[in-house]
């Protein structure tokens, strides 16, 4: 870990704006949070993505100043900012649960940021104005919190975080409360409201959806931990542990054992599957095979195909629809291929073609499949039990 | 469903007696308040209470150590309530149980262990415990078990930590948070609580009786004691004070922003 005498604050990258430096936090024996570092550049939109009680919380009330770390700093363009009080640090805050001040309307409960700090009457009159267009509520600053749906509570909080023109803006699930359309609008909204502020964002959220769908770059906690550090592609795409490959999308997962050359076999497949990625391990190394879902495609198999091996020549799987669930823009399909079953995400139409009790050909496209070296069974397990 | 008629007319009956409990010996009070020898009926007995300068000095003085009372007790439960409520939330049950003491220590106990307290060498300059201002020490505490009760209830139902943190990462220090936060979210608390310790200063007795100060409530009973309608037209004006007191409360309650964050 990065020990900050050893490592001065000049060593930090230029582009590095808001600094965690191995900061932990520990309450009694239960360690909330291990030692880790992060940066996040001028501008970037970053979120913090893990199960329950990873410690997503825990770090933001550090940045935040609510809650002092055991070890580690904050940093923010250079400055050590761990001493200061929340007051000082001038950072833009949305909580999860709804924190409009009850007794203010909604435009006073924006003003408020800027009546504390002693701004013009003139000046917060021509930020209120900005900030209400922006958010696109208008017609609502005169009534009060009460008087406003969940969805338009939120966003007066978040135009309220941003009146102070804060250094960082911090959100703490702001999400979570809404119904699912309001949330996808609004998950939007934020996204569009700091890019055009250009606010530098720490989000916190379980929700991978929402991570992938708006984030800059995406940190995935794990027990107190970061699992993996990276865009939405490469978490996606590229998971670095088990851990990360399960809790971010729907993967069909299965043990496999390497067979070297880039070969894999999964137990009761009666033939092997040609997987690039798994040229680097040598053949017998335990692994785990990720097939995701939307990179399926079934054919169906007529039946002078059916005396063919379940794996065929292009190294595609046989198998049979056993369950079909309606999604709306895609039909799940579930597919018995030798004794594990696969989840195939299909479009509508594509759907259509294939009823429950079809033999299909399932073929993979070239991203369908990521193998990991397996984890020790029981640590993936109990991890995903919080989930 | 609709009741039936046996039920409804039970329930009317009972209605019926509550009110007669309660309006019958006011009505009554009211007439003899009225009585001025014989079958003749006036005001005299209101003039005569009134023209007192007794009745003056004292109630100006009860009316003055409520207001002080009231000030001290909110300054004093306020940022207890709010730090136990957001800090340590652990501790509201022991605040609980201190607050109600005043209830099972008998008045004329807590007045004797007062005057012997503020006696002794340690406190109490002679000045202050020989001043009617003295007996704001023990009204404070009497009126503990109400001001905490109400104000505890009135900041439970807010969501004391995140609208700190809110207000905190907007710049506001404590006091601006508890002034322009805290304070207005509480208002019918606030006012419950002055309400309540008004007519406790108004009506107590035995410390002001032990201690020897003449109280608006000392002046009741001595009138009570001594004269007859002059003493029903007293407490008819000390139950229209109260009442209008209490009427004022619920109008300025009525006027208020309904509270709580969402619905
Ligand atoms: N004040 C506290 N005292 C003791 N333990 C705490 C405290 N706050 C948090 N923890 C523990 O620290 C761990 C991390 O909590 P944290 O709130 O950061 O999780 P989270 O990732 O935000 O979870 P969620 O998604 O449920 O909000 C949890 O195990 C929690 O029980
Ligand atoms: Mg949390």
């Amino acid at each position: 870990m990065t020990d900050s005498v050893l490592f001065p604050v000049a060593d930090h990258s230029v582009a590095d704006y808001l600094v965690a430096e191995s900061v932990s936090k520990s309450y009694g024996a239960t360690h909330a949070l291990n030692p880790l570092s992060l940066s996040l550049q001028k501008g970037e939109l970053v979120t913090l993505l893990g199960p329950s009680g990873c410690g997503k919380t825990t770090l933001l009330r550090i940045v935040a100043g609510f809650t002092a770390p055991s070890t580690g700093r904050v940093l923010l363009g250079g400055r050590d900012l761990t001493p200061l009080p929340p007051a000082k640090r001038r950072m833009g805050m949305v909580f999860q649960a709804y924190s409009l001040f009850p007794n203010l309307s909604a435009e006073d409960n924006v003003r408020f940021g800027l009546t504390v700090r002693g701004v013009s009457r003139a000046e917060s009159e021509k930020k209120l104005k900005e900030l209400f267009a922006l958010i696109g509520l208008e017609e609502a600053r005169k009534r009060y919190p009460h008087q406003l749906s969940g969805g338009q509570q939120q966003r007066i909080a978040l135009a309220r975080a941003l009146a102070i023109e804060p250094q960082v803006l911090l959100l703490d699930e702001p999400l979570s409360a809404l119904d699912a359309q309001v949330r996808l609008n609004l998950r939007d909204e934020i996204r569009r409201v700091q890019r055009e502020t250009g606010t530098t964002t720490l989000f916190v959220t379980h929700d991978q959806e929402e991570a992938l769908a708006i984030s800059d770059r995406v940190v995935v906690m794990q027990q107190g931990r970061v699992a993996q550090l990276g865009t939405p592609e490469d978490i996606y795409r590229r998971p670095a542990s088990p851990f990360v490959a399960e809790f971010v999308g729907t993967a069909n997962g299965l043990d496999a054992v390497a067979l070297g050359g880039g070969m894999v076999e999964v137990a009761g497949w009666n033939a092997p599957l040609a997987v690039e990625g798994a040229r680097p391990f040598a053949r017998g190394e335990k692994l785990r095979l990720y097939l995701r879902p939307e990179e399926l495609r079934l054919s169906e198999l007529r039946p002078n195909e059916l005396r063919l091996s379940e794996s065929g020549p292009e190294g595609d799987l046989s198998g049979q629809v056993t369950d079909r669930r309606f999604l709306g823009s895609i039909t799940r399909l579930s597919v018995q291929v030798g004794n594990s079953t696969l989840v195939a995400d299909l479009q509508g139409n594509e759907a259509a073609a294939h009823p429950v009790g079809q033999q299909v050909r399932v073929s993979l496209s070239p991203l369908a499949a990521h193998v990991l070296r397996a984890a020790p069974v029981a640590e993936t397990q109990a991890e995903l039990a919080h989930v | 469903m609709r009741a039936s008629p046996v039920v409804r007319t039970g329930r009317n009956l009972w209605i019926t007696v509550l009110g007669l409990y309660f309006f019958v010996p006011l009505v009554a009070l009211a007439v003899f308040s009225l009585w001025a020898g014989g079958s003749r009926y006036d005001f005299s007995a209101y003039v005569q209470i009134l023209r007192d300068p007794q009745f003056h000095q004292t109630f100006r003085l009860s009316l003055l150590l409520a207001l002080e009372t009231i000030l001290i007790s909110l300054a004093l439960v306020i940022p207890a309530a709010f730090w136990v409520n957001l800090r340590a939330p652990g501790l509201r049950n022991l605040l609980g149980l201190l607050s109600v003491l005043s209830f099972v220590v008998p008045p004329i106990v807590l007045v004797g262990g007062l005057s012997s307290l503020f006696r002794g060498p340690v406190l109490g300059p002679e000045w202050f415990v020989g001043t009617p201002q003295f007996l704001v020490v023990g009204y404070v505490v009497l009126a503990l078990p109400y001001t905490y009760r109400t104000l505890d209830t009135g900041l439970r139902a807010l969501d004391l930590q995140t609208l700190s943190e809110a207000a905190q990462s907007l710049g506001a220090g404590w006091g601006t948070l508890l002034w322009r936060v805290i304070l207005p979210n509480i208002t019918s608390a606030l006012l419950g609580a002055a309400l309540l310790t008004f007519a406790i200063v108004l009506g107590e007795f035995t410390f002001a009786n032990v201690l020897l100060f003449n109280t608006f409530a000392v002046y009741i009973n001595y009138i009570g004691q001594t004269q007859g309608t002059p003493a029903a037209a007293l407490s008819l004006i000390s139950l229209a004070i109260t009442w209008m007191a209490m009427l004022g409360l619920l109008r300025f309650g009525k006027g208020r922003v309904a509270l709580g964050g969402a619905k």
